[in-house]
């Protein structure tokens, strides 16, 4: 009889837990709330170097994608501004890379971010080549071999502009194959030129850097004759540079279709293909943090953005006569 | 530990037990029904709902036709292509309009909109189409034709918030399908578990009434079995088992009363028998103590007769009647009143007679008796038949002090025959002296007392000095 009620008791028993167990398993646990780990980086420090300065539209894009990227991680981020692009001297750069590397021995970073090629040029190329402390890189045009770049310490993202898609969208409008080229007098858009040609084997019937905004309504004014499709490059490096003088110039003047990589260039231009700042910023403080997680900066490829933006601007289309493309009116941000 | 019983037969326990069983089943059954129904009005739903997704994807195919022939016109101008776009803008407001006929409220209120701006497109595309033909300034163009793109992204907006607000539905519709489900499989295993545990417990109950119990009883019944009849199975049960325990119980009492009863009838016979047991070594031992005066009387009789033929004669009387009484000197001295140790009676008869002739050195004797189980009746007429012929052997086998043996045997086979075998090695009785037509009282007696009171068979061997031997049927009463 023991046995009996042993044996009932011990059925109850596994019942209980059988029961247990099924109602334990509730129907929610199927629904999968899709929480991503705030993964935290407490105490470690990580150092941007911008080679311009506040209000220069793509260092403020640069910035903000790094500041976005880094928000809630718990890096400690410190900013130093080079402002190369207003004081374009080699001495003036020379000084600022003497400051960055200042604050890097100050502050003791665990990463560097640079942006655009003077903080590479000026910092990283003459004190952390090859150095103990990992350098991220963004902003460096076409190509950071120039440098003597990649370095063992350093990872990047090359800027690259896609002129050649803007041309062909530009002679949709144009009235002849003849390409002009004008922009600021800078090492940068220089060497821009330079690469359309290298990369893109794009012709430049003319070429005018200018340095003062007088040179730039100068030289636009001429090219309008001088060729059919004109690439206004870049305005940063034109100290007096008024944006609501060169649009009203730009209206008065345009008699051929002039495109752009920048879009802070746009109210003279006719369409732009862009480059967006903030992917260059976000990738570059995405690659910190792979580097704060432990890989080394040398086992990550060095990439191209490949983002854009595509503008219209109505107001210059209006003036050159021309009806926008379908394609382009679907896809592109208008500018009235 | 007695069992507090139920008032119910098992049979009326078990009923109970599985009505309660089929009664949570069919409350289980009317609760499933609401929610089967439950189920269907969420799949009708469903149904609806998958129709409206089909109505949606054809009208985005409309769409997308709609926008590739009006991006076929803004780029070629050809009146063909203007033609196919108004047709689509046509198609696409009666396709709306057909949509409104199954479709719910806040659905048709957005078809609505959408041909409403269908309308607006279409006017829009209309005086576009003018404008163009009548070269108007390119703004205006570029203006009216964003205008279209943004009018038509609006349409594919509203469709898309249509989409999602129906995926929702349906996906709500989906969950709520699956918490149905999952809650009636939750109160099925539930109910399963309370079934099985029920089960479990109407088992134990019917263990308790039926299987301890029988335990009970069989227990009972073995110790009955031996011979403990002061058993009393405490059960307390209305039921069947109940029943046949109180049946059992009185058993046990009417066992026990007959067992006492017959106890005392065996003490009682036990007790007769002892007495005449007693009764009758008392005769044996009168008879015997008779015998044994006769004996004596002869004897002193025999001492007083100077023809050695007549003492002779005495003698041999003595000796028969001592072999008489030596019967019932061993029967009241053994054990069992009805048998005798057979080797001891016959070696007691030679002894005797050894005794009466002298002790004769001259003579061997060989008894080999096998325990042969005799009463009375066999024992005498043997204790007779040994006793003549070893008194003639001591008389006439060895004369002049020959040297000689004179062997007894007694032996039984398997089929219950005894053969009694007598011989002497002596000079054998006379050739012509036929032992069937003598004056000699003892061959006569022998003869009689083997063929009348053994109702056996003799045969005499006459070939090398004399052999009787007698076969017969030891268990044959002989009256």
């Amino acid at each position: 009889m023991k046995q009996k009620v042993t044996l009932v008791f011990l059925s109850m028993i596994v019942l209980a837990i059988f029961s247990g167990c099924i109602t334990t398993g509730s129907p929610t646990k199927d629904i999968k709330v899709n929480e991503t780990p705030t993964k935290t980086y407490e105490g470690k420090r990580i150092l941007y170097i911008d080679s311009y300065n506040t209000g220069y539209e793509w260092s403020d894009g640069v910035t903000r994608g790094i500041e976005n990227t880094l928000n809630g991680t718990g890096v400690e981020l410190q900013i130093f501004r080079m402002d190369t692009k207003r004081n374009d001297s080699n001495a003036f750069a020379e000084q600022a890379g003497l400051r960055a590397k200042s604050i890097i021995e100050d502050f003791r970073p665990d990463v560097v971010i640079t942006s655009d090629d003077n903080a590479f040029k000026y910092v990283v190329m003459p004190y952390y080549k090859d150095a103990d402390i990992p350098v991220v890189f963004c902003g460096i045009n076409w190509d950071v071999s120039v440098y003597g770049g990649p370095y063992k310490n350093t990872a990047g993202m090359i800027e690259v502009s896609l002129p050649s898609q803007l041309i062909s969208y530009l002679k949709g409008y144009s009235k002849g194959n003849r390409i002009g080229y004008l922009s600021a007098d800078t090492e940068t858009e220089r060497k821009n030129a330079l690469y359309y040609n290298k990369l893109f084997k794009i012709n430049f019937t003319k070429i005018y850097f200018v340095k003062t905004h007088e040179e730039w309504e100068e030289a636009f004014l001429k090219l309008q004759d001088e060729v059919d499709i004109l690439i206004f490059e870049n305005n940063a490096g034109i100290n007096d540079w008024n944006d609501s003088q060169a649009e009203a110039f730009a209206l008065n003047n345009t008699k051929i279709p002039v495109g752009t990589t920048n879009p802070w260039t746009m109210q003279s231009s006719l369409i732009g293909m862009t480059k967006i700042a903030d992917e260059q910023g976000e990738w570059s403080a995405r690659t910190a943090l792979r580097i704060l997680d432990g890989t080394h900066p040398s086992d990550i490829p060095i990439v191209t953005n490949k983002k854009g933006m595509l503008y219209v601007n109505l107001k210059i289309a209006e003036k050159l006569g021309v009806i926008i493309t379908p394609d382009l009116l679907k896809n592109a941000q208008i500018i009235r | 530990m007695t069992h507090k019983s139920f008032g119910f037969s098992i049979g009326r326990k078990i009923f109970i037990g599985f009505f309660i069983l089929i009664l949570v089943y069919l409350g289980m059954g009317i609760q499933r029904y609401s929610e089967m129904n439950e189920i269907n009005s969420l799949a009708d739903q469903a149904v609806s709902l998958n129709y409206r997704i089909t109505s949606m994807q054809e009208l985005a195919i409309s769409l997308e036709t709609l926008e590739r022939d009006i991006d076929k016109y803004f780029i070629t101008n050809y009146k063909e292509n203007q033609e196919e776009v108004d047709k689509d803008l046509e198609n696409l407001k009666s396709n709306l309009k057909s949509k409104e006929i199954n479709a719910d409220n806040n659905s048709i209120a957005r078809f609505q909109v959408n041909e409403k701006i269908l309308s607006e497109i279409s006017m829009n595309f209309d005086y576009l189409a003018n404008s163009e033909q009548n070269s108007t300034n390119s703004r205006e163009i570029n203006e009216k034709r964003i205008l279209i793109y943004l009018l038509l992204n609006s349409v594919r907006q509203k469709q898309s918030e249509l989409l999602v607000e129906t995926n929702n539905k349906i996906q709500a519709n989906v969950v709520s399908q699956k918490l149905i489900i999952s809650r009636v499989i939750k109160e099925y295993i539930l109910v399963g578990i309370l079934i099985l545990l029920f089960g479990v417990l109407l088992s134990f109950i019917t263990s308790i009434s039926i299987s301890r119990p029988i335990n009970k009883l069989t227990v009972a019944a073995d110790e009955i079995s031996k011979g403990l009849f002061n058993v009393n199975i405490p059960i307390q049960s209305n039921d069947e088992v109940g029943q046949l325990a109180s049946a059992f119980n009185k058993m046990t009492l009417e066992l026990q009363k007959t067992t006492v009863k017959r106890k005392l009838a065996e003490d009682k016979i036990k007790s007769s028998l002892e007495e005449k047991e007693v009764l009758l070594r008392e005769i044996h031992h009168r008879v015997k103590n008779n015998m044994q005066i006769v004996s004596s009387l002869l004897l002193l009789q025999s001492e007083n007769i100077e023809d050695k033929k007549y003492r002779d004669i005495f003698i041999d009387s003595q000796n028969r009647i001592q072999a008489m009484a030596l019967i019932h000197e061993k029967l009241y001295q053994s054990e069992s009143l009805a048998q005798i140790n057979f080797k001891e009676y016959i070696d007691s008869i030679v002894s005797n007679i050894s005794e009466s002739y002298g002790q004769k050195s001259n003579i061997k004797l060989d008894i080999n008796i096998e325990n042969v189980p005799l009463n009375i009746n066999y024992a005498v007429p043997c204790g007779l038949i040994i006793n003549e012929l070893v008194t003639n052997s001591f008389k006439y086998a060895f004369p002049d002090g020959r040297q000689g043996i004179i062997k007894i045997s007694a032996k039984s086979n398997d089929d219950g025959m005894i053969q009694l075998s007598i011989s002497d090695d002596g000079i054998g009785i006379p050739k012509d002296l036929d032992i069937r037509n003598t004056n000699s009282l003892g061959l006569r007696l022998i003869i009689g007392l083997a063929e009348s009171q053994l109702h056996g068979e003799m045969i005499l061997n006459r070939d090398s000095g004399t052999e009787f031997q007698i076969n017969f049927r030891g268990q044959n009463d002989i009256k």
